[in-house]
């Protein structure tokens, strides 16, 4: 929750600063965004690569546990797709936004940087704010409604719900929602839905 | 392959091969400050467009519906998952 405040925060921040009109022409332009956003990316690598979690999740690993995050891309991917029936979005640009799975920092980041090139920087950054809201309210929605989705879907779907964050955030509502059983699970399928996110969205920009 | 896909692959690898040292956390304490500057110069791209900023409730409308849409969609793959491959299984043992 304090981590989700200090990324709007600093996403409010800029939108002011950019809005004053005193920041520097390239900055706002999108040209450093590029480089910082390389150095995200492998600091995210360093922290997945370094972490003994990857060993301990390996060797508990089940076949079946697959099912779950299949489950979770395929149900976003595919009913995101369907907003472009109502949104100006194309099809791969609504999948996209779906496809940051609540990892909003990440995905919105990539989205503006990626789309850029083809719909301009303006556009881009309009979706990579749509993505960026997406995927907050995803995480929102499900901290909020965890033990509805837990009654009325099962265990299993509130970690679906969850997507991308089930291995930090939003795991406490799992354990406490779902059962420690799950706890597992969920960490499985955070992670690799973490992973997954960059192959998904640099995926469907270049769709 | 993309240059987004191998920067987190080379930093997977990095990560592994340095896995023991102790500086290696710094990584992981990096993150939030780095992400914190790139939403940053985002919000300065939206910002400096102030048609855009008037229509930050429209584009929040729709975040909402692709939200709602996803949600509902991994809910009820998940919900088949747990009846098709979970459920039985852990009835059975009983």
């Amino acid at each position: 929750m304090k981590g989700t405040l200090w990324v709007l925060l600093c996403f409010a921040a800029g939108c002011l600063a950019g809005w004053s009109g005193r920041l520097p022409e390239e900055l706002a332009g999108g040209g450093w965004a590029e480089a910082v956003l390389i150095i995200l990316l492998l600091l995210v690598g360093m922290s997945i690569g370094s972490g003994g979690q990857l060993r301990e999740l390996l060797r508990r690993f089940r076949w079946r546990f697959l099912w779950l995050p299949l489950a979770t891309a395929g149900g976003t991917l595919l009913l995101s797709a369907c907003a472009a029936l109502l949104l100006s979005w194309s099809v791969p640009q609504c999948m996209a936004v779906g496809a940051g799975f609540g990892y909003y920092s990440l995905s919105s980041i990539l989205i503006t940087q990626l789309e850029s090139a083809s719909l301009g920087v303006q556009m881009a950054a309009e979706l990579g704010t749509v993505a960026l809201l997406a995927n907050v309210f995803r995480e929102l929605l499900t901290l909020f409604l965890a033990p509805w989705i837990v009654r009325c879907f099962g265990p299993l779907a509130l970690i679906s719900a969850g997507g991308a964050t089930t291995a930090d955030t939003t795991l406490p509502a799992v354990i406490r929602y779902s059962g420690r059983d799950y706890l597992l699970l969920s960490v499985f399928h955070g992670v690799l839905m973490d992973f997954s996110v960059p192959f998904f969205v640099s995926f469907l920009c270049a769709c | 392959m993309s240059w987004v896909i191998l920067a987190l692959l080379a930093g997977i690898g990095i990560g592994w091969l340095l896995r023991r040292a102790n500086w290696i956390n710094w990584a992981g304490r990096l993150l939030q400050p780095t992400v914190g500057l790139l939403l940053f110069l985002m919000g300065a791209a939206v910002g400096t467009e102030r048609e855009l900023i008037g229509r930050l409730p429209l584009l929040g409308a729709q975040a909402l519906l692709i939200t709602l849409l996803g949600l509902g969609g991994s809910l009820f793959a998940a919900a088949w998952v747990y009846r098709r491959f979970f459920r039985q299984e852990k009835e059975g043992r009983r």
